[in-house]
């Protein structure tokens, strides 16, 4: 391959020069998606009824360098078309190998939250369209920080460990306005037993969660006004205590394939309802197709409570009554889908996910169909 | 096939040795500076003397030098899976945009068979002659395509096309059928040149073909296309005699020679929108002298509601096996768009140099 002499002109250009020797791997991977909801007034996933193909298309490079001595550093630069293709450094850090079983990563990674966390944007990866968005449905998703990997045999299994600690600056969408937020001190990790057939998966990280909000800042001043501060501050996020658990298990042996996964998302002292999520999906491989079925489910508990305070001649209580039941979410989605291998390292794939609120009993149905490559 | 393997491959050294692709990059660059040396400007808009050389990003020269306009750098990335598969992406940064990196390509490419190719994604939208390659300057004889021809605020689309190529006896037939949709949430023609509310401009069904014939110095294009528009100002959907989108249609031809150092560049093109029509042309002559290729320009955009047009004369001069000096003058007419100035008259001078690596 002819990476290293681009590499060598790269660093040249740029300041390093003469010193550096390094060899630089370009990969990548992309996805064309195109999709449309079945009915008029359908919206599922920011599709409508009109044909759409930015809304879950993106192309990433990635770069990484094995600088010797242990060290090597990696870059991915993506564009998603939901951000209307704009060049972003979604993970850019430093890896430093320890011993055989320890690696240190500084830099911008992945949050370890799911299993397919650091595989999030490479469909290839997975059967499915789409992760399911009812479990992978965390505002962020990468940290600035530092990771330590810890991996080793035990028995017959493969033993992974991941330990974070950083944090996340960035925009989070609250009511409908993206909102500057800052997630502190995330701490926690993840474990992964498996071996050839079966692996199981568990994940704990505890955050301060802060976001300006500032759909809610009239609510507020109103709220404070007339001395409810204290209900707003049972709304905001104000350096809350975040907490995100999950667990994971997945089964692939004699061409059937079933994963499963549960999560639990809390904010305390915020008007984020306790989110519980899980879903199980089963699939079955003919030789370079792959027909899945998956169910997923989304049981958000609002925080009534909150706005218990207010007296009921109150005027505010209706809007603050309105912000918090916002939260409350009950749906059921399923999704029937296949993928076909047609080349060694592209797939294409079909999925029609139909998504119930059990609360407005409103249905949504996506049709989604495209094309998931790595190079 | 054992996804799990793959995956762990992404994981770990992320994508690293398992892929067989070849990678390759290449790319370009425009490094060009300017200065309007007289024009009007819109006083009522507190416009000073401009010269807007690019509208869709609006890049605009006034009175004081300028190497922002029309600089640009862009790398391209094509990678080669085998099997007639490839992806491609375009990574633009422009100096009009504050340079910021940006993916005007992002699309997948299935060789069908040795005429047809399937291809997938963002890609530029083809309307002009030169909208395919519109940032790659070194490509065509002037400092850029001529403004007033290459004004429409939407350039890329999202979509599917099947691209065609084959020999006719002497000529070379070649093709492009596409369809597609494009969702600007900030459009930055409309939202900051042609006003100061944040607006969104919705182009879909599109539907459109490209047909080009070739032989030895003649170049014949064709060029039609078919969308629906709707448009939010300010969130709020803006309407047209009560209908909230609106049919537009563009068609174009352009005929191209050269011939015994000789260049003939000319281009036509008429968008139908809300009954009206509006008619851009671009005729082009310039004369191959060694390394040195001067021309002269004259482009206009005629409609009912807006008109204007630019003299241009210049020179290009191949000093090196690939990049190019240009310099340029620009003499532009306005006459207005609804009784104002788009950006009143002005003459300008640019000069730079366009590169590929």
């Amino acid at each position: 391959m002819k990476k290293t002499l681009i590499g060598l002109c790269v660093s040249a250009a740029c300041l390093i020069s003469s010193a550096a020797m390094a060899e630089v791997k370009i990969n990548g991977f992309a996805s064309v998606k195109g999709g449309l909801t079945t009915g008029n007034d359908d919206t599922l996933y920011g599709y409508t009824n009109d044909i759409e193909f930015k809304n879950e298309s993106l192309f990433a490079v990635q770069l990484s360098s094995d600088l010797g001595d242990k060290l090597s550093v990696t870059a991915q630069l993506m564009a998603k078309g939901a951000n209307d293709f704009d060049a972003e450094f979604a993970w850019a850090f430093l890896s430093y190998q320890l011993n055989d079983d320890l690696r240190l990563n500084a830099g911008r990674f992945r949050i370890p939250f799911y299993k397919y966390s650091d595989y999030l944007d490479v469909g290839y990866a997975f059967d499915w369209a789409r992760t399911p968005r009812a479990v992978y449905d965390v505002e962020f998703d990468t940290m600035d920080g530092i990771s330590l990997y810890h991996s080793t045999s035990i028995a017959d299994m493969t033993s992974n460990i991941q330990l974070v600690y950083g944090a996340y600056e960035g925009d989070i969408s609250v009511s409908g306005a993206l909102s500057r937020s800052k997630v502190q001190d995330i701490s926690g990790g993840s474990w992964e037993l498996s071996n050839d057939w079966l692996s199981a998966r568990i994940a704990y990280f505890m955050a301060d969660v802060t976001i300006n909000a500032t759909a809610f800042t009239p609510l507020f001043n109103a709220l404070n006004t007339f001395g409810f501060g204290a209900v707003a501050r049972e709304i905001d996020f104000n350096e809350d205590e975040g907490t995100f658990f999950g667990f994971g298990l997945s089964y692939d042996r004699n061409n059937w394939v079933a994963v499963t996964e549960y999560t639990n998302v809390k904010v305390k002292n915020s008007y984020m309802a306790d989110r519980d999520a899980y879903f199980v999906s089963v699939g079955r491989r003919f030789d370079t197709v792959t027909p899945y079925i998956s169910y997923e489910k989304d049981d958000d508990t609002s925080k009534s409570a909150i706005y218990k305070v207010i007296p009921p001649q109150v005027p505010l209580l209706a809007t603050v009554a309105g912000v918090v039941e916002s939260q409350l979410a009950d749906r059921d989605t399923w999704s029937f889908g296949l993928r076909y291998d047609f080349h060694p390292s592209a797939a294409f794939k079909l999925q029609l996910s139909s998504a119930k609120d059990n609360y407005t009993l409103d249905k949504d149905r996506l049709l989604t169909m495209g094309v998931d490559l790595v190079f | 096939m054992k996804k799990s393997l793959v995956a762990l491959a992404l994981c770990t050294a992320l994508v690293s040795t398992s892929s067989v692709a070849e990678v390759d990059i290449s790319g370009f660059a425009s490094v060009v500076g300017g200065k309007v040396l007289s024009g009007e400007g819109v006083p009522e808009f507190g416009l000073e003397p401009t010269f807007l050389a690019n509208y869709p990003i609006v890049g605009f020269y006034e009175e004081d030098w300028s190497f922002k306009p029309d600089s640009k750098y862009g790398l391209q990335i094509s990678a080669d899976l085998t099997e007639g598969l490839s992806a491609t992406a375009q990574l633009v940064g422009r100096g009009a945009d504050d340079f910021n990196a940006e993916f005007e390509w992002a699309y997948l490419s299935y060789v069908l068979n040795e005429n047809w190719t399937l291809q997938a994604g963002k890609k530029r939208l083809p309307l002009y002659y030169y909208s395919d390659f519109f940032d790659v300057s070194y490509a065509y004889l002037w400092i850029r395509p001529a403004a007033d021809n290459y004004t429409w605020q939407i350039f890329n689309y999202n979509g599917v096309n099947a691209q065609f190529n084959y020999q006719v006896n002497d000529w070379t037939v070649s093709g492009n059928i596409y369809t597609g949709r494009e969702d600007d949430t900030e459009n930055k023609l409309l939202s900051e040149f042609f006003g100061s509310q944040p607006i969104r401009e919705i182009w879909k069904n599109i539907v459109g073909g490209v047909l080009s014939l070739n032989r030895d110095w003649l170049d014949l294009r064709f060029t039609y296309m078919t969308y629906q528009n709707e448009r939010y100002r300010n969130g709020v959907q803006v309407t047209w005699e009560g209908d909230d989108s609106r049919r537009g249609k563009f068609a174009g031809v352009s005929a191209n020679v050269d011939y015994n150092n000789w260049v003939v560049l000319t281009e036509f093109n008429r968008l139908t929108l809300d009954g009206g029509d509006f008619d851009t042309y671009l005729l082009s002559a310039g004369y191959r002298i060694g390394q040195w290729t001067p021309f002269v320009s004259f482009a206009d955009f005629d409609s009912e509601s807006e008109m204007h047009s630019t003299a241009s004369v210049g020179a290009r001069w191949d000093f090196h096996s690939s990049a190019a000096f240009k310099v340029q003058y620009d003499d532009v007419t306005d006459d207005g768009i609804n009784g104002q100035m788009v950006a009143g008259d002005s003459k300008a001078i640019t000069f730079g140099i366009d590169l590929v690596f």
